[in-house]
């Protein structure tokens, strides 16, 4: 009876309050940095690149929380992020970008150890960019938007080795984060 | 050791790929040899316009282009051979930053309104 009891506790997702208050801690300074870099004019005048300093955030808790965790981070900060910015029409981008971006380091956080965080972030924006560009195709129902993917690939790269390395000076410095993940 | 293997042959494909995408980047952004523009909204061509013969003419284009009441604009200018967007109601007025159109594969898009202004055959 006792086993029968534990089966249904085990699948509802279970979060110990210090998960919880480090999760929300990376939101609210991911969220923060969002909101900085809002105010800081374009560097280039193509819709879809910059530099996504937020994504430091999410690169740490790839690196340091479970592919669910990571999840739920990264839906409340584009969500949130979207509505600080007050462009919900960009949500759509970020949004699909996202998944393409955390599917992918999801995946490489397995093979590449910790001293190539900056390689899983480079490969993170280069998705990033992919599912942005696939959203823009679908959203203007013409594939002529495709010939952006190349120059958001060259500007996510550098975007993403900049946040990648920032994101891996951090991953070092969180008390108890020496060995990889399991 | 057999980690630091794997990553080498994944720095490999990233430096790849970037060098590939620089290439058909500079590729994209070549001016272009037609004359001839479309304004496209939605997949739907609203104007096909020869910059060589074409007055100097201001367009309105409105998304949604139904409903005029909480309708947003773009305004586009034609003029002396070129094309580019002056104002647009939108939070982050790119394509008015994107300026003149030059590059024959790069269109100026407002993604907000969904709007679209490219070269074509």
């Amino acid at each position: 009876m006792a086993q029968k009891r534990k089966i249904p506790e085990r699948a509802v997702f279970h979060m110990t309050p210090r998960r919880l208050a480090q999760l929300s801690l990376l939101t609210a300074a991911a969220l923060i940095l969002h909101v900085i870099e809002l105010r800081l004019p374009s560097p280039v005048p193509i819709p879809g690149v910059k530099l996504g300093l937020a994504n430091i955030f999410t690169v740490v808790a790839v690196y340091h929380f479970s592919a669910r965790e990571t999840g739920i981070m990264l839906v409340v900060r584009i969500v949130l992020g979207a509505v600080f910015a007050g462009n919900l029409s960009s949500l759509l981008f970020s949004a699909c970008g996202a998944f393409f971006c955390l599917c992918g380091m999801l995946f490489l956080r397995k093979i590449l150890p910790r001293r190539y965080i900056w390689l899983c972030s480079v490969f993170g924006a280069v998705l990033h960019n992919t599912g942005q560009t696939a959203a823009a195709v679908l959203v203007m129902g013409s594939a002529a938007v495709l010939a952006y993917l190349p120059i958001l690939i060259v500007t996510g790269s550098a975007a993403g080795l900049f946040t990648g390395l920032c994101a891996q000076m951090v991953v070092k410095r969180i008390p108890g984060s020496g060995k990889d993940l399991p | 050791m057999k980690e630091g293997k794997g990553a080498k042959s994944w720095i490999v494909l990233a430096a790849a790929v970037f060098l590939a995408a620089l290439a058909a980047g500079i590729f994209m952004l070549m001016p272009s040899g037609s004359r001839i523009v479309e304004v496209v909204q939605d997949g739907v061509v609203l104007y096909t316009i020869d910059l060589d013969s074409a007055d100097d003419t201001v367009l309105t284009v409105f998304y949604p282009r139904e409903s005029s009441a909480a309708a947003r604009s773009n305004t586009i200018i034609v003029q002396d051979g070129e094309i580019w967007v002056s104002e647009a109601e939108c939070p982050d007025h790119i394509c008015v930053k994107m300026g003149k159109l030059r590059s024959g594969r790069l269109p100026i898009v407002c993604l907000p309104n969904h709007l679209m202004i490219r070269f074509t055959e």
